[in-house]
């Protein structure tokens, strides 16, 4: 406001004399009004309190990161892809003794050591597949999925991993070291993890022991929609998880009785033991649970 | 400013990340002054509550975008008289459904302005008289002069933001302030 009109206003009052009559006036809106909006306010900042570090992150890479340098590595990566590409293809069919390093899985990496300097090739080229044009043994595997074609064409009957789970960690490394399983070696010599044996729930078998035991930590969740799914799906009803405690144990120690019924109807066992040697039908008797303890002696006499 | 006490703008922002308090907090500072903006041009409560819903739904809707580039007083305005002007824009096509005085839009000023702010009785005080005639003065400006003096009354905005809110410039919005101070002295001792 200028100067004037400020004068003009503090000698009649007016702006001040308006303001002390509104403020008398006893007229509002309606609470109606005011609680629609305040609810309306109240659901978007819910909404916002979720979605807040999402754009953060989004925003922060997206719209402030600058592009140019991801623009260089990309462009450096690219690079670098096509100049190993290139001195790939030029590189001349491997020697007899590189040859049957691949046929022998066995002290690779020692022997491509020992060639290096003379084949006047990097160490580093080592690691890299074997080209398509290399001589490859029967038995070694290039790709992961080969690895799990030919596991499904080797793998004995009943040798689902599924079972190499629930026997733990280190059967499942056992298992991957015997000679029906699998078992890849590069031209490296570091052993690839261990090829599936077969599929679980749609899973393949090389991920289900990283995922843990699928039934267990249904049961632990108390979603039988889920245990019924899995053990639609044929999936092993004593599975274990890497205490050794199967599902039906998990759901006797929640107390779950509708799940510990699922789960013996699908034939779980009452006296399967973890590794501290707990049963699902010791659990439900320190619990003091009648029901359970029946349900789980009724199967275990069964 | 009192030391702690949030700004407009920062209650925005806060409000942007999901804080509901915020927005409360700037609701409950702002509420009247907007709705007697409407409701003293409008001179109908259910209309003015309407708009003050419109109003507060799109600063709850905006916030995400929000940038203090301006005062939020001024943006909150805006909207307030953006809306206005829409519902009376409508309001003439549909034959006026509701009152609206003063300006071009006048009808009859003592028809219009509420039955009870004339028939205060004798006997209040006279400061309610006073009260009371100075509301139904800024009622009877016309409407432009109206918007002005409560933008700059009730909103407590500068000559810059009024003409920003009125899409004006800053010439015209110093001169409608002016008649309308005018205008209302010759009301007030009309009315006194």
């Amino acid at each position: 406001m200028s100067r004037a009109d400020a004068d003009d206003d503090r000698a009649d009052g007016l702006t001040e004399r308006y303001r002390a009559a509104s403020a008398a006036d006893p007229a509002r809106p309606s609470e109606l009004a005011r609680r629609s909006i305040i609810a309306h306010a109240r659901t978007l900042a819910a909404e916002r309190a979720t979605d807040a570090p999402v754009m953060a992150r989004s925003v922060g890479s997206v719209a402030h990161f600058p592009r140019w340098p991801v623009a260089v590595a990309a462009s450096v990566i690219v690079a670098g892809f096509a100049a190993i590409l290139a001195w790939r293809l030029r590189v001349p069919p491997p020697s007899p003794i590189q040859a049957a390093v691949q046929t022998r899985p066995a002290a690779v990496a020692e022997q491509r050591t020992e060639q290096a300097p003379s084949g006047g090739l990097p160490a580093e080229s080592f690691v890299a597949e074997p080209r398509a044009s290399t001589p490859v043994a029967p038995n070694a595997v290039t790709t992961r999925s080969k690895e799990r074609r030919l596991a499904r064409t080797q793998a004995p009957p009943g040798a689902g991993t599924a079972r190499i789970a629930a026997a733990g960690p280190r059967a499942a490394d056992k298992a991957a070291d015997s000679p029906q399983s699998m078992e890849s070696v590069t031209v490296t010599g570091m052993r690839r993890t261990p090829a599936p044996a077969d599929t679980v729930a749609g899973l393949s078998a090389s991920a289900a022991p990283a995922r843990g035991a699928p039934l267990v930590s249904a049961a632990e969740s108390g979603d039988l929609e889920r245990v019924d799914q899995l053990l639609g799906s044929g999936i092993s009803i004593d599975q274990t998880d890497a205490r050794g405690r199967t599902a039906l144990l998990i759901a006797t120690l929640r107390g779950d009785v509708p799940m510990v019924k699922r789960l013996l109807a699908a034939g779980a066992r009452a006296d399967v033991a973890d590794q501290s040697g707990d049963t699902a039908l010791a659990a439900a008797q320190r619990q003091g649970s009648a029901e359970l303890t029946r349900l789980l002696e009724q199967a275990a006499h069964r | 400013m009192t030391e702690g006490v949030d700004t407009d703008e920062a209650l925005m922002l806060r409000f942007a990340g999901g804080d509901a308090g915020a927005f409360e907090e700037l609701y409950r500072r702002h509420e009247l002054k907007v709705w007697r903006y409407l409701e003293r041009n409008l001179h109908n409560r259910a209309i003015s509550d309407e708009l003050l819903q419109d109003v507060w739904f799109a600063v709850a809707r905006s916030a995400r975008g929000y940038r203090p580039s301006a005062r939020f007083t001024t943006w909150l305005f805006t909207l307030a008289h953006n809306r206005m002007v829409d519902t009376l824009r409508s309001a003439q096509r549909r034959e006026r459904p509701f009152a609206v005085v003063g300006g071009t839009d006048a009808v009859s000023l003592v028809e219009e302005i509420p039955a009870d702010r004339h028939t205060e009785p004798a006997e209040r005080v006279q400061s309610e008289q006073h009260a009371s005639a100075v509301l139904t003065a800024v009622e009877r400006l016309p409407s432009e002069q109206r918007r002005a003096f409560l933008l700059h009354a009730e909103g407590e905005l500068t000559l810059e933001e009024i003409a920003h809110v009125t899409g004006t410039n800053f010439e015209t919005a110093k001169s409608r302030l002016r008649y309308a101070r005018s205008k209302l002295r010759q009301l007030l001792q009309e009315l006194a």
